[in-house]
């Protein structure tokens, strides 16, 4: 999932066996939607429909898959098609990896392999009309697989627990009786040090932001988000967070965020109406930073 | 760099407005998936609700040309409402609520002729003072696609005394964009007349209402919601007014409505547009139709909401302006006439951490003029001001 990941389940001592053996669980359950939805790994699902892309053949998706494409359908049409789940191909000219921009005169031909409107869904079969195009659904398995954890948690019968994965993160519950589960948000500018420590009850939070991945191209820092009308990487990197229900939810608003121009993102952010933060060049701005002493929204 | 503490949790995402479409539709496309139907399921409040609101509503005094005899002055009512929801368990809720209006003042009791031979009110006499006590319990139950709840309702005053039943329920589609509704209800009344100013002629009625509701809102995009409904009501029993002189109505009345609604929001603004609309029709021969725009412009956690009301109706088969007593049916109260209506309002609230203040003013202005139905003026109609204001605290 591209980060490290942790698990805390508060039981009482007779629960100990149990509490492991549930850990394991969730940790499979975290291990198959990597394996299935990755697509560095040639045996995922992706890597499958991504190899067959252009040669008209249908692959059959679960229902769960299914799902998870109908809300990336629905992301995409919401962000007026910012959101687009086809424009990985983009990352054979902005290696974010290594820091480089390779191929630029490529940009034409691979804007051609993007377009959610390419992808095929029909019953529960799916298929990419175009040779060499590629799916990538990194912007919502993470914060599928938190969202997933929770709910073994939940069915378990336990009620508090917190799960984080790469800086996306679920809590239910407290950590003790008279005490929440506390989440810091990270400063961009120092990703080791909390800009701000928030208690987290039975919601999400998710963060988007390009502190760990960006690269230096026409004299200025460039987040690895891509627009996928342009090619080109999105300017004013910057952090976004934002608290939902889920973490699916959360991270889907905060990734678009981060799709769009600064200028813009506190736009679509106030559309979803979720508590949020954006933190650019040491400012922070939303609802979660005017948030005061007293602990309201 | 210094840490600072927030509190942030569900009960305060809770507690703010209720899901944009964005996040409803985008709930919707995963609600099948196992991880998330109880996550999407319909759940009670999260947190305890307590309210107190008092209201006052005063008439303006009637006109002295419209006078034949009598004090000018009209109805003021002093409102207090206070209630309490609290969740109980993991799927149930329970809500009690109490009213009481104070009123006080006086009302026409039929309409006749001045010196000039044109038509004007004779008032009831001397000021009355009632008092009125409602009393109501709400027992909800909540389930993964919706909820039901169970009212007993309990209204008292010096000639008048209620009890209602309701059952109300709601349920959500598969995919969380639509919601279907429906209610039923039965109601009694007594009525008891008071014997002081001026004479009745009933020692005590009573009356039954049925009524039926169905509706359903649906998601229309990330901004976008719009409801429509349909009621229907029967009413049986003693149906006229005791204190009006001259005042003889059919035994039953059916009534229809039918009702719609639009919420736009506008993102960059920060706002909502309300549209709503009702239409009206009985069997006493009203059809009305009230249109209703409002505003609401969100202020961060605060909101200031002007609206206008518009509402038009026609007259009743058997009313008059001076009632005619050789028919079977016959009233001249004003309510049954033909005219318009146009109010304009405003509220506002102000949310200070668990606690939420409202406050509104609103001005009722009627005039035969205003409507768009023919039919001759009542003399008795009424403008009144209401103004009220609440507080809210909503703890864990």
């Amino acid at each position: 999932m591209g980060g490290p990941a942790s698990v805390a389940i508060r039981h009482d001592g007779d629960s100990t066996e149990e509490v492991q053996a549930l850990l394991k669980t969730v940790e499979q359950k975290t291990v198959g939607l990597e394996a299935k939805y990755s697509r560095y790994r040639t045996d995922s699902l992706i890597s499958r429909i991504n190899s067959k892309a252009g040669d008209g053949e249908f692959v059959a998706i679960d229902t769960e898959t299914l799902s998870l494409f109908n809300f990336c359908a629905v992301l995409h049409e919401q962000s007026d098609g910012l959101f687009d789940p086809t424009s990985g191909v983009l990352r054979e000219i902005w290696d974010f990896q290594l820091g480089i921009v390779k191929d630029l005169s490529r940009l034409p031909q691979l804007l051609e392999k993007v377009g959610w409107e390419k992808v095929e869904i029909r019953d529960q079969q799916l298929r990419l009309t175009q040779e060499d195009m590629a799916l990538d659904l990194g912007g919502v398995v993470k914060e599928y697989a938190v969202d997933k954890s929770i709910a073994a948690i939940r069915d378990a019968g336990f009620s508090n627990a917190i799960v984080e994965l790469a800086g996306d993160v679920m809590a239910i519950g407290g950590r003790n009786n008279d005490e929440p589960w506390q989440v810091g948000i990270c400063d961009p500018a120092n990703p080791s040090e909390p800009l701000l420590s928030i208690e987290l009850a039975d919601a999400a939070l998710a963060t988007s932001g390009s502190y760990h991945r960006f690269l230096e191209w026409d004299g200025e820092r460039c987040s690895h988000f891509l627009n996928p009308f342009t090619g080109m990487p999105i300017r004013d990197p910057r952090s976004v967070s934002v608290i939902a229900n889920n973490c699916i939810t959360a991270g889907a608003i905060a990734t678009t965020a981060c799709l769009h121009s600064l200028a813009e993102s506190g736009v679509w952010l106030n559309t979803a109406g979720l508590p949020w933060l954006v933190h650019d060049a040491g400012v922070l701005q939303g609802p979660i930073a005017e948030m005061g002493e007293s602990g309201g929204l | 760099m210094a840490v600072t503490k927030h509190r942030l949790d569900s009960t305060l995402l809770q507690r703010l407005p209720t899901d944009s479409p964005l996040i409803a539709s985008l709930g919707a496309a995963v609600a099948s998936l196992p991880t998330y139907q109880k996550a999407f399921a319909d759940a009670p409040p999260a947190f305890t609700e307590v309210g107190l609101r008092y209201s006052h509503y005063s008439e303006d005094s009637l006109d002295k040309d419209l006078l034949v005899f009598g004090d000018r002055e009209r109805y003021d009512i002093d409102v207090t409402q206070f209630w309490v929801e609290a969740p109980v368990g993991g799927a149930w809720s329970v809500a009690f609520d109490v009213q009481n209006d104070s009123m006080s003042g006086a009302s026409p009791w039929f309409v006749g002729t001045n010196l000039d031979g044109q038509p004007g009110v004779i008032m009831s006499g001397a000021s009355i003072q009632d008092n009125r006590v409602e009393v109501g319990v709400t027992t909800r139950y909540f389930w993964a696609d919706g909820n039901a709840g169970f009212n007993v309702t309990h209204s008292d005053e010096d000639d008048y005394e209620a009890l209602a039943f309701s059952f109300d329920a709601a349920w959500n589609s598969d995919d969380n964009s639509r919601t279907w509704s429906a209610s039923a209800s039965t109601s009694n009344d007594t009525v008891e007349p008071v014997k002081e100013a001026i004479p009745v002629f009933i020692d005590q009625e009573s009356l039954d209402t049925q009524s039926v509701y169905f509706g359903v809102s649906q998601i229309l995009s990330s901004t976008a919601i719009m409801r429509v409904g349909l009621g229907y009501t029967i009413s049986d029993g003693y149906l006229s007014d005791p204190y009006k002189l001259f005042d003889q109505r059919p035994s039953d009345h059916k009534r229809l409505a039918f009702s719609t609604g639009y919420r736009q929001y506008f993102v960059e603004s920060d706002a909502a547009l309300k549209l709503d609309y009702r239409f009206y029709n009985d069997d006493w021969g009203t059809d009305s139709h009230t249109f209703e725009l409002a505003w609401q412009q969100s202020l961060g956690r605060h909101s200031l909401t002007p609206y206008l009301r518009y509402y038009s109706q026609s007259e009743a088969d058997f009313f008059s302006v001076i009632a005619d007593t050789t028919a079977d049916f016959y009233a001249d109260d004003y309510r049954l006439s033909s005219y318009g209506a146009v109010t304009a309002g405003l509220r506002g609230t102000v949310a200070l951490g668990d606690w939420e203040v409202e406050g509104q003013l609103e001005r009722y202005d009627s005039d035969q003029s205003f409507g768009f139905y023919g039919g001759e003026a009542a003399p008795g109609l009424v403008d009144f001001w209401r103004a009220t204001v609440g507080v809210t605290l909503r703890f864990d």
